[in-house]
């Protein structure tokens, strides 16, 4: 059995001891001398002692063990306390504690430090005070790791930050754009809606006007047929007119004709007055010859008397009847002048006539030209109906369409704040553990 | 405690920069391990130290409400920084950056703390003395302990507000 050299000791002092007291018993029996049983008292005391002090060492070396076999065991707080040894075996204790007080020391400040690096704070070093030899050196290899583990991460803070704010300008300004195009898409909106009424509103004005258009042109063709009438009733007008005209003419020649008749008829009352003259003379001439007769001529000198009295009847007769010629003379000039006056103003009536139709003409045209005029512009107004029609469905369109751009801006301003919201827990998410202070 | 009753001598001491002050306790704060360096510069044997509470070793000129919060945040499962005055058996005292951390079994729960203590710098010291007698100051201000306690931590927790960074960041920036 392989024994340690303080089980061989522990039982050297045990046979030392035995023998010593062997010794002294044979001493005291023999009673052969003092010195002798002196020596063996000794040899037995030095056993004794020896043993004793075996025993203590052995208990000490066995505290020892146990702590050591804990600290082995990965326990680094357990110390050995109530030191009474002094020497070797007090430095030995002192030794195994100042071991267990760096490691425990060593391994508290590494774990602390590793922690609090965990948590992404990098004050937190391990201290090198106290800390000797390669418990120092492994603390400072330790050291410059987690320093260059926060330079690192500062980069990284710095680098995410840097990208998380590029990003976020980048999305500000999308959630600018958005929010403008939003005003717009709402202007553009309220404008396009704007325009589908007033189109609409516009619409209906030209249909109205389209429809009044018509109405004014269907009047003009009226207008246009009243103007034809009348200007065929004026025609008809100046036709009678021209055949009063030829009437009043031949009336005129009639009446010189008449004129001459009575002029004829005077010449002949001169003659019958002339007759009547002589015949008045012959009856003076039969009454004086009739007187120179006498008695015989009595008789003669009646019917000269009566012829005298027929001579006279018939001159105070064609008297009558040259004042009556003259009177006629005179009333058929007056005629004549009227005639020739009412032909006259038929003239004009008929040149006033004549102008009035080239007029109603000319109007007649005029209005048919702005009845066609009319049309087109009831043609035109109707296009621009349509047009405006159009006009006012692509403006519902707009309308439609900037509503979906207004919901669109809308959705994409709030998607690029949810956005920026992402960015800043992403930044701080990624940054959270690195992130230094 | 009669903070007036404690003998100070107004000597400091001072510790390796390769050294370190280890202490453990059990849950009520009561000392079941020391190592050397902290038998050494605490003037105290380990079988006068074992068993007794922590605050054996404060110092009248450290605000109550540095310890509030220490406790605090080591009964919550985490680890503190804080710059503490401790006093020696003798009266003379030390500065150190002690750094406390519960100590947890197989299950989670925390079995004891830990706390490893180190030679601050003296510039971080500065500043944390001048801070600490800001707090003190109105601890001192109120009658009653608890109330003094509670102004200086409110105190404490406004100046980080308004400074802007955690506790454990302050600490390490001193």
């Amino acid at each position: 059995m392989n024994s340690s050299s303080l089980s061989k000791a522990l039982w050297s002092s045990v046979v030392c001891a035995a023998a010593g007291l062997v010794l002294l018993v044979m001493e005291l029996v023999s009673g052969q001398g003092v010195a002798q049983s002196l020596v063996a008292g000794v040899v037995l005391l030095a056993g004794l002692s020896g043993l004793v002090f075996t025993v203590k060492t052995r208990a000490n070396a066995l505290r020892s063990r146990e702590v050591l076999t804990q600290a082995a065991a990965g326990r680094l707080d357990v110390r050995l306390v109530g030191l009474t040894e002094g020497g070797v075996l007090g430095e030995l204790d002192h030794a195994i504690n100042r071991l267990l007080d760096l490691t425990e020391a060593f391994t508290k400040e590494a774990d602390a430090a590793m922690a609090k690096t965990a948590e992404g704070r990098y004050f937190r070093h391990i201290l090198l005070e106290g800390l000797v030899g390669e418990f120092s050196d492994h603390a400072r290899l330790i050291n410059d790791a987690l320093a260059g583990m926060e330079r690192r991460s500062k980069e990284f803070v710095t680098e995410a930050t840097g990208v998380g704010n590029t990003i976020k300008h980048m999305s500000q300004a999308v959630a600018a754009t958005a929010t403008e195009l939003e005003a717009t898409a709402q202007q553009m909106s309220s404008i396009a809606s704007q325009t589908s009424e007033q189109s609409a509103t516009v619409a209906r004005a030209a249909g109205d006007a389209s429809s009044h258009v018509e109405g004014v042109a269907a009047a003009a063709e009226q207008v246009a047929g009243g103007i034809r009438e009348v200007a065929s009733r004026i025609q008809a007008s100046a036709d009678m007119a021209q055949e009063t005209v030829r009437v009043a003419g031949e009336t005129d020649e009639a009446i010189h004709g008449l004129l001459e008749a009575a002029q004829k008829i005077g010449d002949v009352v001169n003659m019958i007055t002339e007759i009547a003259s002589q015949t008045n003379l012959l009856a003076l001439n039969a009454t004086i010859e009739a007187a120179r007769a006498g008695e015989a001529g009595k008789g003669f000198a009646v019917v000269a008397n009566e012829v005298k009295h027929l001579a006279n009847q018939t001159s105070r007769a064609t008297d009558d009847i040259s004042a009556q010629i003259m009177g006629m003379r005179e009333a058929t000039g007056h005629a004549v002048e009227a005639v020739r006056a009412i032909a006259g103003m038929i003239r004009d009536i008929n040149d006033n006539s004549t102008g009035i139709a080239a007029a109603t003409e000319q109007q007649s045209s005029a209005v048919a030209e702005i009845s066609r005029s009319i049309r087109d512009v009831a043609a035109s107004v109707q296009t621009v109906a349509n047009t405006i029609g159009d006009v006012s469905q692509v403006a519902g369109t707009a309308t439609e369409a900037a509503d979906q751009v207004l919901v669109a801006a809308g959705d994409l301003a709030a998607r690029t704040v949810g956005m920026n919201d992402d960015i800043d827990a992403f930044v701080v998410r990624v940054c959270s553990g690195i992130r230094n202070q | 405690m009669a903070r007036s009753d404690v003998h100070l001598t107004g000597v400091e001491r001072t510790f390796g920069r390769d050294e370190i002050i280890v202490s453990k306790t059990d849950l009520k704060g009561r000392i079941i391990y020391a190592n050397e360096v902290f038998l050494s510069i605490a003037g105290y044997s380990e079988r006068e130290i074992l068993g007794q509470p922590h605050n054996a070793i404060r110092h009248p000129a450290m605000p109550r409400c540095v310890f509030k919060l220490l406790w605090d945040t080591i009964q919550s499962g985490s680890e503190i920084f804080a710059y503490v005055l401790n006093r020696a058996k003798n009266g003379d005292h030390y500065w150190v950056l002690a750094h406390v951390t519960p100590t947890f079994d197989g299950q989670g729960n925390i079995v004891s703390y830990h706390s490893n203590r180190r030679s601050p710098k003296r510039e971080s010291v500065a500043k944390a003395e001048a801070l600490y007698n800001e707090l003190l100051a109105i601890e001192a201000a109120h009658e009653d302990r608890k109330q003094g306690m509670e102004a200086s931590f409110k105190a404490l927790v406004d100046k980080l507000q308004a400074l802007g960074v955690p506790y454990d960041e302050f600490v390490f920036a001193l």
